[in-house]
Parts: C-alpha cells; structure tokens; sequence
C-alpha cells in the first residue's frame, strides 16, 4: 500500500502497518464534517461511508487535524476546510470494537450491524470506518439506494434507527456500545 | 378532553419553570412573541409558512401537522412561547422535522412521507428514545411529551 501523495506526512502511510482491530477506551475519533452533517440536529449524516481517524490513544502522534487531509488522489485538494467532531470511547462493553444491532420490528429477520473499523487506505493508516451491513451486506456509497434508500419501504424505521444512533455519536461526542434506544409503545 | 390539556398545560408550566429557572417570567399576555422569524400571535401563518417552505409534504403530513398545530395553538396560549423555540428542518427531502433543545438534549417529531409520526429524544448524556405512532395518536400527550422533554 503505497501513499502517492507528496503532502501526506510519512508518519500517516500505511505501508507495513497492521490493521488493528482493537480500539481502546478513552481513545479518540476525528469526523470531518461535510456541509450541514455537524449542525444540529444532525440528521443530514449519511447512512454509509462514515469515514473518521482514530488516534491510537496518541493525540501526539495522531493529531486531529490529519483529519482534513484529501486523500483522493483524483482530487487536487490538500486540506479541507472543514469542521471537525472530536468522538471519545467510553464504552465497549469488554468487546475489542464499537458494535450494536439493530433489529426491524415490522420485519422480523432483518438485522441492521452497526460496526466500528480500522480501515486504512495507502495515505492514512488511521482511518477508520463505522461499517453499517443489513442481513451481512454492507452498505456503501454505491448500492445505498437499491437497499437502505427511502424507497425500499420495509427499512423505512430501520434507517430511522440508525439515523439516531449516529447523531446521537456526534451529539454527545461519545462511542458508548452500552446505550440502546429505549422504545416507546405508547404515550 | 379539556380537562387533560389544562392538565398538560400546567404540567408543561411547572416543568418549563423549573428547566428554565434562571431566566423565566411570567408571560405578559400583552407582549408580541416571535417563533422564530414569525409572530405567535397568528399559528396559522407559521403553519402555512411550513407548507410553503415545504411544498413536497403530502396529504397525509399536511394532516398530522395540522392535528398537531390544533394542540400547538392551545398550549402556546398558555406558555411562554420564547421558551419552546421550535425549528424545522428536513430530512431526506421528504420527511419533516420539527425539533427542540432543552438543557438535556434533542426533541424531534418527525412527520415522515409514510404517514408516520416519529418522537425522539436525544439526550445530551446518550439517552435515546424514540416512538413511532400513525396519526391517530394521542397528539396531546404527545405534543406534552415533545415539549417538555
């Protein structure tokens, strides 16, 4: 995994550097949020390709502002002029990752996987991602609509779901695995 | 069904005068309040602004925020109206969103595109809550419940 990027600091390639599947409490994430994703009431994040850095518990070594670097290499951006979420890890729950799951109450079977990931690509080693998968097929930018999008109608509460989920994350400021929605059946 | 909106009301009174504590006052009947950039004092231009701003919503969300402006306007004549502060928004280009901040967190009701009628709560500690209710639910309480958490 080689980094073609001449303004990428070496210390953010990926090279020989294992993933690590193992995030830490107290460990910080780094959001850069695009137009409107960071105002309240966060419901403009998208459901798929939730890209952040983690810092490996180092704030040193791994500042936030790595955060805002493009690394697109078909884009002649350096650095992003951008907003940037600071998340801390508060809880796991004795499990190596950020994980929940969400189950449909109108469809049963259908099972949403809220997932955080060490995900590096060639220029940043620290990127990470929250992996969202429906019955094991994750969504990406790419078959959103055909299988999360408004018009498949049967995830219609799923999404809703993981919406609050999420903006709850950038809400707080916290990864707490330990917090569920409490579910109202009546008023 | 009077006796449960007086009942919610002075709920509502009690429960805004203790979250806002520091800064209440008694509200003065005489005084012009503005929601937002329009007047109180006419609901019904708030609601048509919605629309108008919002000219995607179908029949079905033109009713239940209808239904829900009904009890708005009850409330309203009884509270200080500053203090609610609701805004709107949109999400996904069809499901309206009228929101809320408390010192503990995010109300929302969103009245979605499927006739559905959605409550959560965001609360500023990571509480979440969240019910979803066709439109013939008990907009009263609901309304209570989005406007006092």
């Amino acid at each position: 995994m080689d980094c073609n990027l001449d303004y990428i600091p070496t210390r953010l390639h990926t090279k020989d550097k294992p993933v690590l599947e193992t995030f830490g409490i107290g460990e910080e994430l780094y959001y850069r949020c695009k137009e409107n994703e960071c105002q309240k009431p966060y419901d403009q994040i998208p459901l798929f390709d939730i890209s952040h850095n983690r810092n490996f518990s180092n704030k040193e070594g791994y500042p936030k502002e790595d955060v805002l670097f493009n690394i697109n290499e078909a884009d002649d951006l350096v650095k992003y002029d951008s907003n940037i979420v600071v998340l801390i890890i508060t809880e796991l729950e004795n499990s190596k990752t950020y994980f929940k799951e969400l189950k449909s109450e109108n469809e049963l079977g259908l099972k949403v996987h809220i997932k955080l990931l060490h995900d590096p690509v060639p220029c940043m080693h620290t990127h990470s991602v929250f992996e969202i998968s429906i019955n094991e097929t994750i969504i990406s930018k790419e078959n959103y609509k055909k299988i999360l999008g408004k018009k498949n109608i049967k995830f219609k509460n799923l999404r809703s779901d993981i919406r609050q989920g999420l903006s709850s994350i950038i809400q707080t400021g916290r990864i707490d695995s330990s917090q569920d929605i409490e579910f109202l059946d009546e008023l | 069904m009077g006796n449960d909106l007086n009942l919610i009301t002075r709920n509502l009174y009690l429960s805004q005068s203790e979250l806002f504590s520091n800064v209440y006052e008694k509200t003065n009947e005489n005084i012009i309040h503005t929601f937002n950039e329009v007047s109180i004092n006419d609901m019904d231009d708030w609601f048509n602004s919605l629309l108008t701003k919002y000219d995607i919503l179908n029949k079905v969300q033109i009713e239940n925020l209808r239904v829900f402006f009904k009890k708005l306007k009850y409330v309203l004549k009884n509270i200080d109206p500053n203090k609610l502060d609701i805004k709107n928004d949109l999400i996904e280009e069809s499901d309206l969103v009228l929101w809320r901040e408390s010192n503990n967190g995010i109300s929302k009701l969103i009245f979605d595109e499927y006739g559905q009628i959605i409550y959560m709560f965001n609360g500023n500690e990571g509480r979440k809550i969240k019910g979803v209710f066709d439109g013939n639910v008990d907009m009263e309480k609901l309304l209570y419940k989005f406007i006092s958490a």
